[in-house]
């Protein structure tokens, strides 16, 4: 299948909103929609996990658990269409995880599944119950899922971003701006990073701009994709914000 | 921010971090960051660029309306946001600005002003004038009873409506949900032209879920949501004027699909007394079935209506002797046509009609909408812009002047162009064939007609021998047109007669040399038939003739002028030093085709890290990779891993794409590639019976005696699946095959990693060493 590109053709690709076009098809077998589906829960399954381990559930459970209710979101309808909230994706993944929970709906299906291919590795798993160990902090569960969730969808515009930066060979000036992307870093100056990368004061700061809102911008795109409606992806910000600001207070910060 | 990865706090915002770090900084700063920092011309919060929202007005299938407040000018809006799940193919949110902004320039008393057209993380809106006194849909009971007053806002309304017209732009979604009052209690229409956008492309359940139940919606608009003209805004009219007097839509159902069958099949009825009958005739001739019986424009519907308010006779006759006979005609074609002859014959004997046909004078505003559509057309078609461009301003040309052949003629090439190029959807398809229909039928010798025809055989159909005879038909008509030239060339080459094909192709930018698509084709031509040399004097002057301000267009060229390298010199290093040109930003390659263009230069090389690596963190999750095959990422990803050996990865990549594939090829089962794709999967996954069916079949779709230009890829293709299955001397056989015809495999490409299972066959060794 190798074939070498000719001239600029082929229909251009219109980033629509993945959780719109879920909710916009009528049926789960619709491809696109399930593949939209299917990348939805792909990218924000940690947050499920990490929702489940804070509802108590024992690693092995909560891993079971995950993966049945994904791979069940993913083959069954009714899953779906019994969500009363299809606002937004996080608001309907838990609507359903809860039902689930509920019905225990999972323990009947684990039994009969297993064996099946599974929708996250083990590996993958590791990765996030290290994330648990020692977790100290008095976070709800329902915190603690907005919080993941945050995690989530800033790390993959954080990616996204740098790899912006490297497609223009400036991983460089990525790594030495970026501790400026969470607001200003008092132990290293303008000055200093302007001197690492040999560029004047001004410069640096028109960078560091351009970087907060190529930042700020991935993010809103990430949002974009789990929300219907533009005006949502501040409410959005703003809920999944308040979710810090209360372990803040929490804290007693 | 503060990286603190053994404290469990963020020191600048307090929040609790063990949960998670996000590559070493605070999640909470980072959002806290988003929230600070101005996206381009926006502030965080309720706003929407320039617009701070103050509330939803409605939300509808289709969008959001908000009231909104604008900073510069300051003023109240209405600001209508699409939903972005609605603008659903390509190129469909540049249609819907295009389309916003041409009713943006409808500058009428009673048209709503829309004020801006513009673009919020990817979802189209538009701003208009706020409308303080709602829709009309909440005021129909006020016109209950007062059928002086339906008639008189119906008057305002279809004047409207008929000026639109005249600029060749037609509704197609009034009712009364488009029709705002402002706080004076004036009756404005909106949303022209804007249901065209939103339906989906020849699908009617979508297009309803959008739009909504169609209470008001003509007829034939069902039928062929494209294909409406000014008669249906007519019946959109009579329709809302009907409510007003009866109280209820003509048509009604329990289910959209029922409403529709009932406005087609069911004459409405107006029972009301108090309605004088002059005004009933008015209402139900904008309502009936056969658009010649409605009023021929808008603004008729108007005259008839002012003249009404006046108390004057009015035009329009109760439904007569003439009409019901009509009406039997259309129910009772056979014993009609009898009848028809018999009359026909009568009206011959008695009163000879004058020979020959006498052109209407032309309109002059379809002629300048069709020149500038035929010069976009010239306009590199590298992406679709231009030719929707074209398709939009020959439509408006069409509308304004229904019996304009030429436009009817070049409106069908644009849809075969657009099917051929950019998107093979059955739309397209139709309008290609029923356009060119329109044009023979309205002027059977024109040399465009004949082209366009020719075009729509080759392009859409691939129906070589027939299209070649229109292309005769159109040389003979119009022997100095290099379109027909460029279309036959394309149909010879097709036939394998490459002599011939590129002879034309010659002739083409001889009679045109300054047409970049015709230097380019040409190019192309020469590529595949791997004259190389030549190529690279056609892709040159191609590439000269670029405008310097098209740089995706300078790009595309650029790319294919170091493709031609490659082939002359087996050398990456053109095209490498393209891609890693630190100016080639999104804007220039929307597509993602250097994304492509790396992986696949990586996988070339072996470096497959690096070819991964390409890939991974873009965005898209489907990639166009050739001749309209798509492809799930994992497919990529998945050939990475099967290239390193690592089938376990690779194995549940596969298992996707292959349901996409199968997915694909259920929407276009006789589509060559998707088989050819489909196969491809079938054969990594080791599905051997199934992968040989589906290559063979795809050869069977385009075998070389049918496409002497494309058939050898699938031959190539079907070596593969062989080559992939084990079946080493099938696979070599059919190379040997491809390698010895004019557009078959270039030796170069027997070095890629796909062909590394045949690496240790003799016969193999051999004809990769003969390069």
């Amino acid at each position: 299948m190798f074939e070498c590109q000719l001239g600029g053709e082929g229909p251009e690709r219109f980033q629509e909103t993945a959780w719109s076009i879920v909710l916009a098809a009528g049926n789960a077998s619709e491809p696109r929609a399930q593949q939209a589906l299917a990348e939805l829960c792909r990218m924000y399954w940690p947050p499920v996990y990490a929702y489940l381990r804070r509802r108590g559930y024992n690693r092995e459970d909560a891993q079971d658990l995950t993966q049945n209710f994904f791979q069940h979101m993913l083959q069954d309808e009714t899953l779906r269409r019994a969500s009363p909230d299809r606002g937004r994706f996080r608001s309907f993944l838990l609507g359903a995880l809860n039902r689930v929970i509920a019905d225990e709906w999972a323990h009947q299906h684990a039994q009969r599944r297993g064996g099946n291919a599974a929708f996250i590795s083990m590996d993958d798993f590791a990765a996030e119950e290290a994330r648990h160990r020692g977790l100290t902090s008095d976070l709800s569960p329902g915190e603690t899922l907005d919080a993941r969730w945050a995690g989530v969808l800033l790390q993959r515009a954080l990616e996204k971003v740098k790899a912006e930066f490297a497609a223009e060979g400036k991983e460089k000036t990525f790594e030495a701006l970026s501790p400026f992307l969470a607001g200003e870093k008092p132990e290293v100056t303008y000055q200093e990073v302007a001197q690492r990368l040999g560029l004047a004061l001004a410069a640096v700061k028109t960078h560091i701009h351009r970087l907060r809102r190529e930042f700020a911008s991935a993010v809103r795109r990430e949002i974009m994709q789990t929300v219907t409606a533009p005006h949502e992806v501040d409410e959005e910000l703003r809920q999944l914000r308040g979710v810090f600001a209360r372990a803040a207070e929490k804290q007693g910060l | 921010m503060e990286i603190l990865a053994q404290k469990k706090i963020c020191e600048t915002c307090g929040s609790s971090l063990d949960l998670d770090m996000v590559s070493g900084f605070c999640p909470g700063c980072l959002l806290e960051t988003v929230l600070d920092t101005e996206p381009p011309r926006r502030t965080s919060g309720n706003r929407i660029e320039d617009y701070e929202l103050l509330g939803e007005i409605a939300r509808g299938g289709m969008g959001v309306v908000y009231r909104a407040k604008q900073r510069t000018p300051s003023r109240l809006v209405a600001l209508k946001m699409i939903l972005p799940v609605h603008i659903n193919s390509g190129g469909a949110v540049q249609r819907f600005r295009a389309e916003a902004e041409t009713a943006a320039s409808l500058d009428h008393e009673a048209i709503l002003p829309i004020y801006a057209v513009g673009e919020h993380d990817g979802a189209p809106f538009y701003t208009m004038k706020l409308a303080e006194g709602g829709t009309l849909a909440a005021r129909l009971g006020d016109y209950e009873d007062k059928p002086r007053e339906a008639a008189g806002l119906i008057a305002r309304l279809a004047r409207a409506v008929a000026f639109a017209h005249q600029h060749g732009i037609l509704h197609r979604d009034l009712k009364p949900a488009n029709v705002l009052f402002d706080s004076a209690g004036r009756a404005y229409v909106s949303d022209f032209g804007l249901a065209k956008c939103l339906q989906g492309e020849g699908d009617l359940t979508q297009t309803l879920a959008i739009l909504g139940t169609p209470f008001y919606m003509a007829p034939e608009q069902a039928h062929d949501s494209k294909a409406v003209t000014a008669a249906a805004d007519v019946y959109g009219l009579g329709a809302i004027l009907f409510h007003l007097l009866e109280g209820r839509p003509p048509a009604e159902g329990k289910t959209p699909m029922e409403v529709l069958h009932r406005a087609s099949s069911e004459t409405p009825r107006l029972t009301k007394r108090a309605v004088p009958r002059d005004l009933q005739t008015i209402c139900l001739k904008c309502l009936e079935k056969e658009t010649d019986a409605r009023y021929a424009s808008a603004a008729e519907l108007a005259d008839d209506l002012e003249r009404f308010c006046a108390d004057q006779p009015i035009r329009a006759r109760p439904i007569g002797l003439t009409n019901r006979s009509w009406r039997w005609v259309r129910r009772n074609p056979v014993m009609a046509g009898l009848a028809i002859c018999l009359l026909a014959l009568l009206i011959v004997l008695v009163a000879q009609p004058p020979r020959g046909e006498k052109k209407p004078p032309r309109n002059a505003q379809a002629e300048a909408l069709y020149s500038k559509a035929s010069e976009l057309m010239r306009q590199p078609a590298a992406e679709p812009g231009p030719l929707q461009g074209a398709q939009h301003l020959f439509e408006r040309s069409i509308v304004l002047d229904p019996k304009f052949a030429p436009a009817h003629a070049r409106l069908s090439r644009v849809h075969a162009l657009l099917y051929a190029f950019f998107s093979p959807e059955e739309i397209h398809k139709q309008r290609a064939k029923s356009e060119a229909e329109e044009a023979l039928r309205l002027d059977p010798k024109s040399g465009d007609a004949h082209l366009a025809l020719g075009t729509y055989l080759s392009r859409v159909e691939r129906d070589y021998d027939p299209a070649l005879k229109e292309f005769d038909l159109a040389q003979a008509a119009s022997p100095n047109d290099p379109y027909v030239y460029h279309g036959r060339a394309h149909a010879l080459l097709r036939r394998g007669k490459f002599k011939e094909g590129i002879a034309d192709y010659e002739r083409a930018t001889e009679l045109d040399p300054t047409n970049w698509n015709l230097f380019d084709a040409l190019g192309n031509a020469y590529l595949t038939l791997r004259m190389y040399s030549a190529a690279e004097r056609a892709k040159k002057q191609s590439f000269e003739l670029v405008d310097k301000k098209l740089a995706a267009a300078r790009f595309g060229q650029e790319e294919s002028w170091a493709s031609v390298y490659f082939y002359l010199t087996g050398s990456l290093e053109k095209l490498d030093a393209l891609l890693e040109r630190p100016s080639l930003t999104r804007e220039l390659d929307p597509e993602g085709l250097s994304v492509q263009e790396r992986f696949f230069d990586r996988m070339f090389e072996r470096k497959y890290a690096d070819a991964e690596k390409a890939i991974a963190s873009y965005p898209a999750a489907i990639f166009d990779i050739w001749n309209g095959a798509r492809v799930t990422k994992g497919f990529l990803l998945g050939i990475v891993a099967i290239a390193q050996g690592d089938m376990d990865k690779a194995r549940p990549l596969f298992e996707a794409e292959a349901r996409f594939a199968e997915q694909e090829l259920r929407e276009m089962p006789n589509s060559a590639t998707r088989q050819a794709q489909l196969g491809t999967v079938y054969a990594y996954l080791g599905r051997k019976a199934e992968a040989i069916a589906a290559g063979e079949r795809a050869v069977e779709l385009m075998p070389v005696s049918k496409d002497a230009y494309e058939g050898p890829g699938f031959l190539v293709n079907l070596a593969e699946i062989y080559a992939r299955l084990g079946e080493h001397q099938k696979a070599i056989a059919l190379l040997e095959k491809s390698l010895a015809m004019p557009a078959g495999i270039h030796r170069a490409e027997l070095n890629a990693w796909n062909w590394d299972p045949l690496g240790d066959e003799p016969r193999f060794q051999n004809l990769v060493q003969r390069q």
